[in-house]
């Protein structure tokens, strides 16, 4: 299991240069702050809101601790309804499937609607490495795409990009005429992936919900490009994670009414298609073949445990990024991952492992924003600080391990305690300057250099508390 | 065994292992036994002025006709007025030999389209099985109809729906669908035209899908 083109390892250096960046920093106020109206309006609508997500968070926890019902429920009934499965352990397993598949139905164009699985297992790359060509269509991911890069953003993922900034984009790579007008590039862009939705052999998507009693599966979008890649290609192939059941069909009622609620502010997408099998006489559309890949890659791992177990109820609704003051700062590439934001801080580690992601459980304040906004209730601070025990645990004999049992063995015993005071005063007066430690002592002990670094060492009192009371307050008359 | 039945199989077995392995589990069961779920709408909502009302605010046009001769009227009407050279229909039965009544100028894609054909149309007409007040929603059912491409790809999108066939929410219009004699292979919800706001958080209508969504409201 691992995530393709990790690079949370480089988190701070990507904080420091996200927080250099004036013109991110000024889209990420705006995106996250419109966003946060948008959703405080939408959910206004409803008077029920919290009982709404009471229910999804039951729902998605029923589901998840009989997952190992409702999931072969599903892929029986997904399978009677014509759809052929395919399952994948991990993300090359994943790629070798979809490669495969890419080369029986000799399919050399494939048209893509947004599904962060694929960009999870790395699919694009590997796909290019075949001699295909994906074509992402959303047209956020396509800019991304077509400017090299990663998504930002969940539901915006070009969010980091200036109306300019595409356009020169599109000018050079597209050769259309330059406008600095989003209804033209927007044009622009619909023409351009007409040819390609017309000539490509294969069609790849996500998944939102995929629905146990029924075998189908839905896909929620605005643009319509995925209504084009699901219906016009031969062949359509959807990617899923193995935790995107829900058991009944009614229970889409309840998503429906949360996901773009939290996601956009809508109180509905503009579509949402219900997909239950590929086309079977007399139907004259659609596609031929409708494949799915269900995917492991680390998930039943983070079923075993209850309090992690809720992370996979999540439904990618971005309300957390919008909410998180860590996010609106610093945006979703210094998270070095797909997943970004709040979610991505629990859920990168528990897929990639901890040992190259152990700083992203730190990216939080602990303000619970995330938890208030999240429509299913998850509770990401508990999950946070699990994590976060995780790591230490890890290092037990890290320098900050090693520190506390000093510090422990120090305050066990009275004797040890007055005079590790007593010498930390007298080194203290002598060494401190300015309520900076010298620099020799920062260069030895980096942990100290780095916590002065934007902070004052307080000095301890010239007498402590107990000398005062000894000498003095004592004997006082009450 | 072969590859995929392999993956199966080890990964329902680290699915159980996993879920078993924690102590007891509460015993399954659905936690929505009333099907009442919430955020549903009143019930005294008059259904036809709330599904124009919530259509209309996400850009969608409503047109009420008193019946279908009217109705098909006024669509020659809309199309004369925006110069629409053509029109793509799905295979409906109230949209069969059309092109005797169509006007001077409009001519009728019958259905099934040739792609090409299609990637050229310059409306789309289909009908709806349902309407949903709670949203403004249309219901498209292929068991019904062919409804796919000609309610997505020609810039504009037409549709009939019958005002009978409005329900109150959407929970109604999922029960709709599963009390059919068989469920629908395709079904398709739309609430408005496509849009985005990719750029620069600019909303755009018509992207991939129609950038005109017009209804015709029937008795
Ligand atoms: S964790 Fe909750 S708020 Fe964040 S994306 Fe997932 S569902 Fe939305």
């Amino acid at each position: 299991m691992a995530i393709h083109h990790l690079e949370s390892v480089f988190f701070r250096e990507k904080v420091a240069e996200a927080l250099e960046d004036q013109t991110l920093r000024g889209a990420l106020q705006n995106a996250t702050g419109l966003f946060r109206q948008r959703r405080l309006a939408a959910t206004a609508s409803l008077s029920d809101w919290e009982k709404l997500r009471d229910q999804a968070r039951a729902i998605k926890a029923e589901t998840l601790t009989h997952l190992d019902h409702y999931l072969p429920e599903f892929v029986a009934k997904a399978e009677s309804n014509g759809i052929k499965v395919h399952w994948a352990r991990d993300h090359q397993e994943a790629c070798q499937v979809i490669s495969q598949l890419v080369s029986e139905k000799q399919a050399r164009r494939i048209v893509k609607s947004k599904s962060m699985t694929t960009e999870e297992i790395g699919l694009n790359h590997v796909l290019e490495t075949d001699g295909a060509e994906p074509i992402e269509t959303d047209l956020g991911e396509w800019i991304i795409q077509l400017a090299g890069e990663t998504p930002s953003h969940i539901i915006v993922p070009a969010i980091h990009k200036t109306k300019a900034q595409i356009a020169d984009l599109f000018v050079d790579q597209l050769s259309i005429e330059p406008t600095q007008d989003a209804e033209e590039l927007t044009k622009a862009a619909r023409r351009i992936l007409r040819h390609h939705f017309a000539q490509a052999d294969m069609g790849i998507s996500g998944v939102n919900f995929a629905i146990a009693e029924t075998g189908s599966i839905l896909i929620l979008e605005n643009e319509g490009n995925a209504r084009m890649s699901t219906s016009l290609p031969k062949v359509h192939l959807a990617v899923m994670g193995l935790e995107k059941i829900l058991p009944r069909l009614a229970d889409l009622e309840v998503f429906l009414r949360l996901l773009p609620r939290s996601g956009t502010g809508q109180h509905l997408t503009s579509y949402q298609s219900i997909l239950s099998g590929p086309k079977r006489n007399p139907d004259q559309e659609g596609p031929e073949e409708l494949h799915l890949l269900i995917l492991d890659n680390g998930r039943s791992a983070i079923l075993a445990e209850e309090i992690t177990r809720q992370s996979l109820a999540c439904i990618r609704c971005g309300a957390c990024l919008n909410a998180c003051p860590v996010y609106q700062q610093i945006g979703g590439h210094a998270y070095g991952s797909v997943y970004p934001g709040p979610i991505g801080a629990i859920i990168t580690p528990q897929l990639a492992g901890l040992s190259e992601t152990k700083n992203l459980p730190y990216a939080s304040s602990l303000c619970g924003a995330c938890r208030d906004v999240c429509p299913v209730k998850i509770d990401i601070p508990e999950i946070l600080l699990h994590l976060r025990a995780k790591s230490v645990e890890a290092h037990e004999n890290g320098k900050e391990a090693k520190g506390f049992r000093m510090w422990a063995w120090i305050n066990r015993s009275r004797f040890r305690f007055v005079w590790a005071h007593r010498l930390a005063r007298l080194g203290g007066r002598i060494f401190m300057k300015n309520g900076q430690p010298p620099q020799w002592l920062q260069r030895r002990a980096p942990v100290l250099g780095a916590w002065a670094k934007h902070r004052q060492v307080p000095t301890l009192a010239k007498r402590s508390f107990r000398e005062i009371w000894k000498k003095e307050l004592s004997r006082k008359q009450p | 065994m072969t590859r995929n039945e392999e993956a199966k199989e080890a990964i329902l077995q680290r699915v159980g292992q996993a879920l078993n392995g924690g102590g007891v589990r509460a015993p399954r069961k659905h936690p929505i036994t009333d099907q009442h779920y919430a955020g549903r709408p009143q019930t005294d909502l008059d259904l036809v002025s709330s599904f124009q009302e919530k259509l209309e605010s996400v850009g969608g046009k409503v047109i009420r006709a008193q019946n279908l001769e009217q109705a098909f009227n006024e669509l020659w009407s809309i199309c004369q007025e925006r110069g629409i050279r053509n029109l793509a229909c799905s295979d409906a039965p109230s949209f069969r030999d059309l092109t005797d009544q169509a006007p001077e100028g409009l001519e009728i894609l019958d259905f099934p389209h040739e792609q090409a054909e299609l990637l050229e149309a310059e409306a789309g007409l289909s009908e709806a099985q349902l309407g949903i007040a709670e949203t403004g929603t249309l219901v498209l059912d292929g068991e019904q109809e062919n409804h796919r491409l000609t309610s997505l790809v020609p810039p504009v999108h037409i549709a009939f729906l019958s005002s009978k066939n409005i329900v109150l929410h959407l929970g109604e219009a999922l029960s709709r669908a599963q009390q059919a004699r068989s469920f629908p292979r395709t079904l398709t919800f739309i609430t408005g035209p496509s849009r985005t706001a990719d750029i620069e958080l600019t909303l755009v209508v018509g992207v991939h899908g129609p950038r005109e969504l017009v209804v015709f409201l029937l008795p």
